[in-house]
């Protein structure tokens, strides 16, 4: 039984989300895989999360979705980043180190 | 505020997007599937797990879609959908609470846009509430007598009265009353209509304004320059402003009319603007005189130095001061003048423009909204019934949902979404009627409203429309829903064959019908004392017989008074000889046709104020008038010395004291010239049927010095062939330039009076019969499911031997009783609600017994009828049938 996903802090989802399209458009599912893979299989992102959070950033205008042909020539919707999308992930990036190292830091010295 | 904006394109593409996420769903389950092929698992289990890691597919989906659209406008917009397919399956019921609905809220919308212009917005100038009437309060220290129509007043000396102020005072206040006024102005409609003459002859209504007029009302010329100063003062030229309807009518509009010359009154006179299209004053003293064309008023002109010469001030606040603040300002301003003979100035009085627009229209409104009030409420009774009685066959489905896991309040919502869609659907509708039915209404008010605020179905209409169907639906629905949300779910699902008890209980009927014809009889009092009062208003005798006289406007042009001494007996002359002409005549003022003028008359060194008209002989004919005493004066009379006069009945009391009037002699004014009484005539009813005649006296034309152009009246011999064609081409046909303003039948004239009253009664008595219409459906409408409900029972009854008439007396009885509460309650409530049309009633007092009884009668009448119908197919029902049918 794989171990469940240790719970993200919230709003983390929408910006792994975001990093993992800097490369390239993606679809739904490999998303999920590029996240299980890139993160040593420690993060598995249900369907229940992943799809509410690309919708929520497709609201926001931060991605942009198009159906295309996946490897295997199925219908498939490909995610890619928007400019406002790379802005909000430097913005939600910065802020992540901020509080990362904030609670390193209690963590280390109190 | 872009995201609302795509939520909104989401929940429009609603299908395409459920079907999107689904597929996008599918292919992350085949993908994983295919993997776990990959991974060494069988198909089917493949399969198997990647659906179970899936998980809920409709959960997720719907998770994907609650990121789009808020799940309580979801269920909300569900809500909706469902309402309307509910309804639809319903027709007949649907169809009837529409249109009550709709004529309930249809005629407040209405009646509600008429009080926006005549209450609300009557004055459409900025800042409105700054501007006032002013005039100038003083003690005269002589007696006066002040006559109004059907009215006569003694004012001792000492008295403090209210006057017009004098030029004095309004160039004192103009240059010296800065803090108090930004703009002050005097104007005065001047009273005789102008003669302008050009391509075609007319006859307009001057006003003559000081400069700064426009300043007062904060408009601007639609086109040119307003009067000023400079055109007041002596030597000026000649300029006048003309009125938009006016520039449209007469120019079409043309930009190019400033500068042009018009002759008015043989005079020239040059344009210089154009008045803007709204700018209408309403004339506080005559709604009739709507002026046409402005001109200057010169601030020093004779008759203008006094006070009381008629003229008004109006003036505009600036924004700081109060009223009171600015009386005492003016009034110390004005009393530091040189006082005038006779008058001590007291003080100064400013009255709100706006009061005096919309004071006299108080009363009608409040009628109006009263009445409409009372409909809607009406209506929203019977709709609740409705609601309830058709909620009986509603209770297996409400039971059902229960079942599957509705809570109360998600029925009671659900319930509440379907009163408001059919409101709101009523308020359409309702907004709709209103709006063809406007002008209509408009047409059939007995008020005049501001001409330049129309009653148009503008944006607080609409709001107040959309608030009105809310709250009705609020109104009629909250009580239906709680009931139909409250009986427990088991009872209802076991026996959805035959529900016995119902959510329209017996007693609940009987409340709505007592409610109902309560409301009813408050409105049809209301109604039935206006039609008593009208008819008695249109059997007073007037004294005189004007149905089938001519009545003849005519003004020779050349406004020299000579001609117009030649002009009138000469026509009267000409018409004389026509033969279809039996009599003919000719009067300064006619009776019903608005303008009285009072001179003195003195009477063995007693001096008193008359009633008083210039004539031609004929006149007394013509227009039908009783002779009482002495004879009609003739044509041989006008050479006559003392010249020979008539007087009414009432005047032969008041001046000779009832002793024979016959051959006595008066004289005009005090130490006038004198003249001697020839004939009385029968009292005639001035000003309308509701006041009472006063004293007249008529002179000969020529003899008083009066100047005026006068009104020719012609009685047609019986059966002959007379029209307005053939007097308007004798009129113009004897030599002298004439402009014919128009041709009148008499009967017109008394319609013309008569049109208020006459208004004011029909739309009560639409309303009222509107009212009554509804309650007696609703009376039908529970009498009828009354019967249908108790099928059952009335069955058994029967069949246990009960006769068909004890069962239709049963049913009637249980129907009439709350309608005989209903009754005796809404009297009760009438004579303390008909208070309100008191004021309107002519001769009839409010409490009017007699009115009431009928009323109450003929309610109880058609109440047993509306229920009989109903109540006598109980007797039809078989009791085989139904109990057969278990």
């Amino acid at each position: 039984m794989p171990r469940p996903t240790p719970e993200l802090l919230p709003g983390t989802l929408d910006m792994l989300v975001l990093r993992v399209l800097t490369r390239g458009p993606l679809h739904g599912y490999n998303i999920a895989q590029r996240l299980k893979d890139l993160s040593s299989e420690v993060l598995q992102v249900g369907e229940s999360s992943l799809y509410p959070a690309l919708q929520r950033l497709l609201l926001d205008g931060l991605v942009e979705a198009e159906w295309g042909a996946s490897e295997n020539n199925r219908r498939a919707r490909y995610y890619t980043l928007t400019k406002a999308g790379r802005k909000r992930l430097a913005e939600e990036r910065a802020e992540f180190d901020l509080v990362i190292g904030a609670i390193q830091r209690v963590l280390q010295n109190a | 505020m872009i995201a609302g904006l795509r939520r909104l394109r989401a929940r429009i593409r609603n299908r395409r997007f459920d079907k999107e996420i689904a597929e996008e769903l599918e292919f992350h389950r085949a993908m994983k599937e295919s993997d776990l092929r990959r991974d060494g698992l069988s198909t089917e289990e493949a399969r198997f797990r990647s659906m179970r890691e899936l998980g809920n597919a409709t959960l997720a989906r719907e998770n994907a879609r609650a990121v789009w659209i808020a799940p309580w406008l979801e269920s909300v917009c569900q809500d909706v959908c469902y309402a309307v397919r509910t309804l639809r399956r319903t027709p007949v019921f649907t169809l009837t609470a529409l249109c009550t609905l709709a004529l309930g809220i249809g005629a407040n919308t209405a009646i509600f846009s008429i009080v926006d212009a005549a209450i609300l917005r009557p004055l459409p100038y900025p800042d409105a509430d700054r501007l006032v009437s002013a005039q100038v309060r003083a003690r005269q220290d002589y007696q006066s007598v002040s006559m109004g129509p059907g009215s006569k007043v003694v004012v001792p000396a000492g008295t403090i009265s209210e006057f017009s102020p004098s030029a004095a005072d309004v160039r004192l206040w103009q240059h010296d009353a800065g803090s108090v006024f930004s703009a002050v102005a005097l104007w005065r409609n001047r009273g005789e209509p102008a003669i302008l003459d050009g391509s075609e002859l007319e006859r307009v209504r001057v006003m003559e304004v000081s400069g700064g007029y426009l300043g007062v009302y904060g408009v601007t010329p639609a086109l040119g320059r307003g009067i000023s100063e400079a055109d007041t003062g002596p030597g000026a030229a000649p300029v006048v402003m003309i009125g938009y309807g006016f520039w449209q009518r007469r120019f079409g509009g043309d930009g190019g009319v400033i500068g042009r010359t018009i002759w008015l009154d043989n005079q020239s006179a040059t344009i210089v603007g154009v008045m803007p299209a709204t700018f209408d004053p309403a004339s506080d003293i005559d709604e009739t005189y709507r002026p046409q064309i402005w001109r200057p008023l010169p601030l020093s002109p004779a008759g203008m130095e006094s006070r009381g010469s008629g003229a008004s001030v109006y003036g505009r606040l600036h924004p700081g001061i109060d009223v009171d603040q600015a009386q005492r300002v003016l009034g110390r301003l004005s009393s530091r003048l040189e006082p005038e003979r006779g008058l001590t100035i007291v003080g100064v009085r400013l009255r709100s423009l706006y009061e005096m627009t919309v004071g006299g229209n108080r009363e009608t409104v409040v009628m109006l909204v009263a009445a409409v009030a009372l409909i809607l409420l009406i209506a929203c009774v019977n709709v609740a019934g409705l609601l309830l009685a058709r909620g009986a066959a509603r209770r297996p489905e409400l039971a059902i949902r229960a079942s599957i896991g509705a809570s109360r309040a998600r029925i009671v919502r659900q319930l509440l979404t379907e009163n408001v869609v059919l409101a709101a659907a009523g308020g359409v509708l309702g907004v709709v009627l209103a709006w063809m039915s406007l002008r209509v209404i408009v047409q059939m008010l007995p008020m005049s409203l501001p001409s330049n605020s129309a009653a148009t179905l503008n944006v607080l209409v609409m709001a107040f429309a959309v608030v009105l169907s809310l709250a009705t639906s609020v109104a009629f629905g909250f009580v239906p829903a709680l009931r139909l949300s409250i009986r427990k779910t088991v009872v209802g699902l076991a026996h959805v064959a035959v529900p016995h008890g119902s959510a329209l209980s017996r007693r609940a009927g009987q409340v709505l019908i007592a409610v109902e014809i309560a409301l009813a009889v408050v409105l049809v009092s209301g109604a039935a004392l206006m039609i008593r009062s009208f008819s008695r208003l249109l059997a007073v005798d007037l004294g005189f017989d004007p149905a089938s006289s001519f009545v003849v406007d005519a003004v020779p042009v050349d406004r020299d008074p000579g001609a117009q001494d030649r002009y009138y007996p000469q026509l009267v002359q000409a018409l004389r000889e026509h033969p279809a002409v039996a009599a003919v005549g000719a009067v300064s003022s006619l009776p019903l046709a608005g303008s009285v003028s009072f001179r003195l008359a003195t009477v063995n060194g007693e001096t008193m104020p008359v009633s008083f008209h210039d004539f031609l002989p004929g006149y007394f004919e013509a227009l039908g008038m009783k002779l009482k005493a002495g004879r009609f004066p003739s044509e041989a009379d006008r050479t006559a010395t003392p010249p020979a006069a008539v007087i009414s009945g009432r005047a032969a009391l008041e001046m000779f004291r009832g002793a024979n009037a016959v051959g006595r002699v008066f004289e005009m004014g005090r130490g006038g010239a004198p003249f001697q009484v020839v004939g009385i005539v029968g009292d005639v009813h001035q000003s309308g049927p509701s006041l009472p005649a006063q004293a007249e006296i008529f002179i000969p034309v020529g003899d008083s010095g009066n100047r005026r152009p006068l009104t020719i009246v012609v009685r047609p011999r019986s059966g002959a062939p007379l029209t307005g064609e053939d007097l308007r081409r004798v009129a113009q046909s004897l030599g002298t330039r004439v402009y014919v303003e128009r041709i009148r039948r008499g009967s017109d004239l008394y319609t013309r009076l008569m049109a208020r009253p006459r208004r004011q009664t029909v739309l009560l008595g639409l309303c009222g019969a509107l009212g009554l219409l509804l309650a007696l459906v609703g009376v039908f409408g529970v009498t009828a499911y009354a019967v249908a409900r108790r099928t059952r029972e009335i069955g058994v009854r029967m069949a246990l031997g009960a006769s068909r008439g004890t069962v239709v007396r049963a049913t009637l009885r249980d129907s009439m009783w709350p309608a005989a509460v209903g009754i005796v309650v809404g009297v009760a409530a009438s004579t303390a609600a008909t208070r309100v049309i008191a004021s309107f009633l002519f001769e009839t007092k409010a409490r009017d017994p007699a009115t009431l009884t009928i009323v109450a009668v003929g309610l109880a009448v058609a109440a047993f009828f509306a229920a009989l119908l109903p109540a006598s197919r109980a007797a039809t029902i078989d009791p085989v049938t139904v109990l057969r049918t278990e």
